[in-house]
């Protein structure tokens, strides 16, 4: 069948009243319930942006605790049971409420303006993750308060974790929450590779993708690997808590390794997820701060796509004190070293762009420098970590929290805090201040390294992670109250960071849509952008979209203004192919995200939950996709 | 923005739906069930792990009658193997009397399926909490419950609205969906039946 292709015509620029249309369409319903039923990629976005950092603030002052109680040996401040309370929670909080869900955020606000289009393919099942993520760190942090937080580490390893030595509710209230929040992860990741895929702007084949776009794409496509690991053990934790089945109890032929197995099986990629996106950012401002395209875009690429394979080869290495044959474990050393090479790569890239662009050294770029800084240094002790000799010998010690510290804070916050400053003004209208920015950049990285590089030393000096305090005869006093100074000073520049975002959205210096000279199409869009992103669909005709943009670049034409429809282009070339209509705003998906709540939560306590959770979730998604009208493009021969 | 006429892409004329990889909710599709195959195989290499715990393997059998059970629910599955790709046939020639007819079919098979695994669950001579091998059968046979439940409910859905209208022209592509999800439902469970009810005392300790 031959299709019909688009048409090459001239057209005029959109009136008032054309864009007065759009913005009926495309913004959401006015009031309370309309903000409850928003299914803007912006405003969902912006929700799990604004959620995830207030628990990037709580899980810091968790932090902050912890290093009070170690700041000097036999201290009282905290005692073992809520010392256990506050690093589980931290570290869940950290892993699972903030840095993927942040990630996700951004990737859903930006994605869609970068490639072109004016939502996500499914913007229903975006919005439904958001309120299922709000219910899961909600939860976790309920409990926490109420004195049954989980407290067995943020991986919960049977048979610690199991009925025999955990009882209680508090394991159960932990893989509950990972439930919420996976769910969450996979529902933004299927979303970004189908609008990914799906809905660039005509000519941006994949070869002309923005890096961030890359790099979303494989960190989704991560996810969607990745993430049934860990709510497959986690559920099989769960029964056995629950219901008496024996997943890893040894005892009646479990195996408490398997438990191992799964979770890194998640465990390993779920880095990689939290720092891919990362790089795309770090790739996007080095760009633009710069001004020049940047070196290697094929090997950068290829890199993004090699880590996402790679990331499910070397779970075994956070294993290696298990006793597990030497072969497999020689195998696991080897990949783990090889996974150094893409990122290398990469680093070498961004270097080679910074000389040769004239790089214009604003705060964004100076937190890309210091993630560069700070994520080589922790990629360097994770190749001492990869060979089992020296793991053995750091494996459960303060210098593997040193060298996490130093990948995921590296590499997922100076990114993440350098993309905020970049992206800011698009998403504001206004410019950060400099002055705070520069202040809490020093503060930041001055005091994340005095915070965690005595970490490396204090762990060569056997003490080991997750005790509540150690005798002053250790002689690990000094640097412990170092690590503590260095985490105060950390926290003055979070703090001057979050002080810088409120104040300036209100005292900012006007941005203008494009103040950095942007090269993306984001920056195409109004500064904050209409609900509709762009006024006249954009085309691109090479990489840097806007860069390369020619005086007489074509716009899309023909796609409806009246109801929210978007255009389809092929996978590949991204040549135009159909036209697709989107849902509306509702508030289906908030009611399927309380009937999973009540599910998973009532799980904590109850297996019948599954079937009262289950007739609700039915009854929600019915609700959801029953056709109701008005009627259009009805089918020919009705019933 | 520009205030000059420029030259447009005009993409009015492009239809508004189409099936496959083309469509954006096929990769939605796709996105899911790669979600839920990387579920059962994960929960099928946990399967193959314990077995190095037992020196007999299975260490309960099945009995006959759940044998053929499972041989029963095997061949119902199987059927709607033929039954969907006739719908999605008809989903793409637009053909709804077509669509009512094969689409009823499969979710009568699914249902009969789902009665069948109902009634296995019954009669199953030991309870999940009995060792690690009758945790991990449950496992796999419960999470292929909702898998066929789902699947089962989403075609009864799609059927609703074939029979009932008002069906729109983008209703062809949820009920070439649907078929996509429910190959998955189907081939998920074959190989895992073939592993569990045939083939499981062929799988060797590695010890």
């Amino acid at each position: 069948v031959k299709l019909p292709t688009a048409v090459p015509r001239t057209v005029d620029p959109p009136d008032a009243e054309h864009l007065a249309l759009l913005d009926r369409t495309w913004r959401r319903p006015p009031g309370f319930v309309g903000w409850l039923s928003d299914v803007n990629h912006k405003s969902i976005g912006l929700r799990f942006i604004v959620t995830s950092l207030v628990f990037f603030a709580l899980a810091g002052v968790l932090a902050l605790l912890m290093r009070v109680q170690l700041a000097r040996p036999d201290n009282a401040f905290l005692g073992p049971d809520r010392y256990d309370q506050l690093f589980t929670v931290h570290g869940s909080t950290m892993m699972y409420v903030f840095a993927v869900p942040v990630m996700e955020g951004i990737g859903l606000y930006l994605v869609p303006m970068m490639i072109g289009t004016r939502n996500t393919a499914f913007p229903r099942l975006v919005a439904y993750g958001y309120w299922t993520y709000l219910i899961g760190g909600v939860f976790l942090w309920v409990t926490f308060l109420l004195d049954v937080g989980p407290d067995a580490g943020w991986f919960a390893y049977p048979p610690l974790a199991g009925p025999q030595f955990s009882p209680g509710k508090r394991i159960d209230v932990w893989s509950q929450m990972i439930t919420f929040t996976e769910i969450a992860s996979l529902a933004g990741a299927v979303a970004e590779i189908a609008t990914i895929l799906k809905h660039r702007a005509p000519g941006m084949s994949l070869d002309r993708m923005p890096l961030f776009v890359w790099a979303t794409l494989v960190a989704s496509f991560m996810v969607v690997f990745a993430m049934p690991a860990v709510m497959l053990v986690t559920m099989q934790l769960a029964l056995d808590r629950l219901v008496g089945t024996h997943f890893f109890n040894t005892v009646e032929g479990g195996d408490a390794l398997l438990y191992q197995h799964l979770f890194w099986f998640f465990g390993h990629p779920e880095v990689y997820i939290m720092f891919i996106p990362g790089l795309g950012m770090v790739s996007s401002v080095i760009t633009v701060f710069s001004r020049r395209q940047i070196i290697g875009y094929l090997a950068m690429v290829l890199s993004l796509v090699a880590t996402g394979f790679l990331g499910f080869g070397l779970w075994v290495h956070h294993m290696f004190a298990t006793g597990l044959p030497q072969l497999g474990a020689s195998f696991f050393t080897a990949a783990s070293m090889l996974i150094a090479v893409p990122s290398g790569v990469q680093i070498f890239c961004w270097i080679a762009t910074l000389v040769a662009g004239r790089p214009r050294l604003r705060v964004p770029l100076l937190w890309v420098l210091g993630f560069i800084v700070i994520f080589v240094a922790g990629g360097l002790t994770g190749v001492f970590l990869a060979s089992v000799p020296i793991d053995l010998q750091a494996h459960d010690t303060f210098f593997v929290v040193a060298h996490f510290h130093y990948v995921l804070i590296g590499g997922v916050v100076f990114p993440l805090l350098g993309g905020l400053s970049y992206w800011y003004p698009k998403a504001t209208g206004r410019l950060l201040s400099e002055r705070l920015g520069l202040w809490s950049f020093a503060l930041a990285f001055v005091g994340f390294n005095v915070t965690f590089f005595p970490m490396h030393i204090l762990g060569l000096r056997g003490m080991p992670r997750r005790v509540y305090t150690y005798l002053p005869e250790t002689g690990w006093g000094d640097l412990n109250l170092l690590a503590t100074a260095g985490a105060f000073t950390m926290a003055v520049g979070v703090l001057l960071f979050v002080l810088n975002l409120v104040r300036s959205a209100r005292h900012g210096a006007v941005a203008g849509d494009d103040p950095w000279g942007g090269d993306g199409l984001e920056w195409a869009t109004a500064s904050p952008p209409r609900p509709f992103n762009f006024a006249e669909l954009p085309t691109v005709r090479a990489r840097y979209g806007l860069w390369t943009r020619a005086v007489d670049q074509p716009v899309v034409v023909g796609v409806a203004a009246h109801r929210p429809e978007l255009l389809v282009t092929h996978l590949l070339d991204a040549e135009p192919d159909h036209r697709t209509e989107l849902p509306g705003a509702t508030l289906a998906p908030l009611w399927l995200a309380l009937a999973t709540g009540v599910t998973f939560i009532g799980l904590v306590f109850t297996p019948w939950a599954a079937v009262v959770g289950g007739v609700l979730a039915g009854i929600a998604l019915v609700w959801w996709f029953w056709p109701k009208g008005p009627h259009k493009e009805l089918h020919w021969e009705q019933p | 923005m520009s205030t000059r006429t420029r030259p447009a892409l005009d993409v009015s004329e492009l239809p508004e739906i189409a099936f496959g990889h083309r469509d954006p909710l096929w990769w939605g599709v796709a996105g899911l069930i790669a979600i839920e195959s990387t579920m059962v195989v994960l929960l099928v290499a946990s399967f193959v792990y314990l077995r190095g715990n037992y020196h007999e393997w299975p260490p309960t059998g099945f009995g006959v009658p759940v044998q053929l059970l499972a041989l029963a629910e095997a061949l119902v599955l199987a059927a709607s193997a033929f039954s969907t790709p006739r719908t999605n046939l008809a989903a793409l020639d637009g053909d709804l009397r077509r669509i009512q007819r094969w689409l009823a079919v499969t979710t009568a098979l699914g249902a009969v399926f789902c009665g069948l695994r109902g009634s296995m669950f019954a009669i199953l001579p030991f309870h999940w909490d009995l060792h690690a091998y009758a945790s991990v059968v449950w496992g796999l046979l419960g999470l292929n419950f909702l898998h066929a439940l789902s699947g089962t409910l989403e075609n009864a859905a799609v059927l609703g609205v074939a029979l009932r209208g008002p069906f729109e022209k983008k209703h062809l592509v949820d009920v070439h969906s649907s078929g996509f999800l429910w190959y998955f439902v189907v081939w998920s469970w074959l190989p895992v039946y073939a592993l569990v009810f045939l083939l499981s005392r062929f799988i060797r300790s590695g010890g």
